[in-house]
């Protein structure tokens, strides 16, 4: 059980170049103990830098790193004890068991043999790996992957535990049993960092995200907070021709109140606005009046994703889901 | 403290044993090269003089030791081929990663195959046996050669997890083994005695380390003469040297 209220993760000034590319460029994180965490970002925003980092495998440049109190790069052996990592690849051994992977990690985790039984039986039962555990890995579904992965890194009851993407793979139960389980191990008061994509998810179990953009960090705070500085409501309007004259559109529309915010492309105008309107949508009358026919429109609430691309994150088609409607189109066309 | 590394080298090595049983197919043809070694140059040398200190002995009882050692020079340059897989799967870095002590992973590793090329060299000695060689042993002079032929498996096998771990690719594992193998068997005495080759080839494999192993095995076979300890030391020596080498290779191999 952790710890204390210091930081379990501290990065002041962290700097690491490679060449002429910042992948971090002057870093200030402070992250306290028992958070569900999300670093988002794109690729190559450096995520996987900072990850490296905080495991010892990579120096900074310049600035301070310490993970649970430590230099992660001079206390590789002692915090391996105290930290877990689960890369993006489900990094398993095909030709032995799950049952025999825990026994090896058992022994490599460093615990006493005394209770090895009695460890990997609640652990078995815990990650749900009865079924399937006697069987050779090389034939286990991604899910049980998946699950024997993650119960590797659990196993040692690290007090900081980070994974890298581990919901690439997932489908979407398996996805949500695995937000349930970190959501638990947060409960009992671990501290979880992972980087993801799945902006929904991060809003819902997540209690910090912190966002990088080309090395810089871009936010830091919970996602609710983000959300309502950041995220604006947006109305999709889809219409029954292509707009001709986008900037007749813009200039009427931008007389709405509210300072709106509109994208326009091909059939699709997205209004974006601080709040929806309580009554009639005022954007399809406008539009009507410009002799334009709205087939249909969609209401988008204020939400991550929004307030991610808001701050400077990604080009939306890095993000966007099929059926996403216009949902973070903020930037005017 | 101890308890923990050698539950670490325990586990190590019991993984690589499982792999190596569920691997049938490798294990079996293992035994086969050595097997037409002897058939095809205990046929080919069978009048072949061995000089006065083997009068006594035949051809196949002369090389039985040698086919042993070579069973285990090839068994142990092929250690690094599991070390690539791992490191292609990410899993040896996962291992080495999870553990505080990573020169006791490699130390199961080497240590199974150890034991497996050990075991390997019996069954081959008695595949010898079965074809005619007739070898007169006691039980301390081949308990120092089994020693010896240990040293040697130690040592050939870390250069060959150095080699993958440095290069991570098997095709440079398999190139280690034929640039390797050969030139170190044929300027050994394994397949001819020191006396019948010419003055440069016996210099050369006077410091062959697997002239050293199957003269040890030869000696303890055919004439139940224990070894000068001295002629171990250049062994251990090298299985010192090439293991910690590997050890900082393995030690490193968590940077990927």
């Amino acid at each position: 059980m952790p710890i204390n209220s210091q930081p379990v993760i501290r990065l002041e000034g962290v700097v690491r170049t490679f060449g002429a590319v910042r992948a971090l460029d002057g870093i200030d994180i402070s992250l306290p103990a028992g958070e569900l965490v999300a670093l988002i970002g794109a690729n190559g925003s450096g995520k996987s830098t900072l990850l490296k980092i905080l495991l010892g495998i990579l120096s900074a440049d310049s600035g301070r790193v310490e993970v649970l109190g430590l230099d992660p790069r001079r206390n590789r052996a002692a915090l391996s004890t105290l930290v877990g990592y689960a890369g993006q690849d489900v990094a398993l051994d095909p030709e032995i068991t799950g049952i025999e992977t825990l026994q090896l990690f058992h022994a490599l985790r460093g615990h006493p043999g005394v209770d090895r039984e009695r460890k990997i039986s609640a652990i078995v039962e815990d990650f749900g790996l009865e079924n399937f555990g006697e069987r050779l890995v090389g034939g286990y579904s991604g899910g049980q992957r998946q699950r024997l992965h993650l119960a590797l890194e659990l196993m040692h009851e690290p007090q900081l535990l980070i994974l890298d993407e581990p919901t690439t793979s997932l489908d979407p139960s398996g996805r949500r049993g695995l937000w349930d389980r970190l959501a638990a191990w947060r409960d009992a008061g671990h501290t979880v960092l992972l980087t993801t994509h799945d902006l929904p998810d991060v809003t819902t179990y997540c209690d910090r995200v912190v966002l990088l953009r080309n090395g810089k960090l871009l936010a830091n705070d919970h996602p609710q907070a983000l959300i309502a500085r950041n995220s604006r409501a947006g109305t999709v309007i889809t219409l029954s021709r292509p707009v001709a004259d986008h900037e007749a559109v813009r200039r009427a529309l931008e007389m709405l109140p509210g300072s709106p915010e509109i994208a326009i492309e091909g059939f699709t105008v997205t209004v974006w606005r601080n709040s929806h309107p309580e009554i009639n949508e005022p954007a399809l009358d406008i539009l009507a009046s410009l002799g334009m026919a709205v087939n249909r429109f969609e209401r988008i609430e204020p939400n991550l994703a929004n307030a991610y691309f808001r701050l400077g994150g990604a080009p939306l088609e890095q993000t966007r889901r099929p059926g996403g409607g216009g949902r973070g189109r903020n930037r005017r066309s | 403290m101890i308890v923990t590394l050698l539950h670490i080298v325990w586990q190590t090595a019991l993984r690589t044993w499982r792999k190596t049983l569920r691997r049938p197919v490798p294990l079996t043809f293992s035994f086969v090269q050595p097997l037409f070694w002897m058939l095809i140059f205990g046929f080919l040398f069978h009048r072949f003089t061995l000089g006065t200190a083997y009068a006594d002995f035949s051809y196949l009882d002369f090389l039985l030791a040698g086919v042993c050692c070579m069973t285990v020079l090839f068994g142990a340059s092929q250690a690094g081929i599991g070390i690539v897989r791992d490191l292609q799967t990410g899993f040896l870095q996962r291992m080495v990663r999870a553990s505080a002590h990573p020169a006791a992973i490699l130390s199961g590793k080497i240590g199974a195959e150890v034991t497996r090329l050990l075991l390997q060299a019996i069954v081959v000695g008695l595949l010898g046996i079965a074809l005619g060689a007739r070898p007169r042993f006691d039980i301390p002079s081949l308990a120092v050669a089994a020693l010896a032929l240990a040293l040697f498996a130690i040592a050939y096998a870390s250069l060959s997890c150095w080699v993958a771990l440095k290069t991570k690719a098997q095709e440079s594992v398999a190139v280690f083994v034929h640039i390797v193998n050969m030139p170190l068997l044929f300027t050994s005495t394994a397949l001819v005695p020191a006396r019948q080759m010419p003055p440069w080839l016996e210099t050369v494999a006077r410091w062959n380390p697997l002239t050293i192993a199957a003269e040890i095995l030869r000696d303890a076979l055919l004439f139940q003469r224990l070894p000068d300890p001295m002629r171990l030391l250049p062994l251990a020596i090298l299985g010192v040297a090439l293991f910690t080498l590997a050890a900082h290779g393995m030690a490193r191999a968590a940077d990927d």
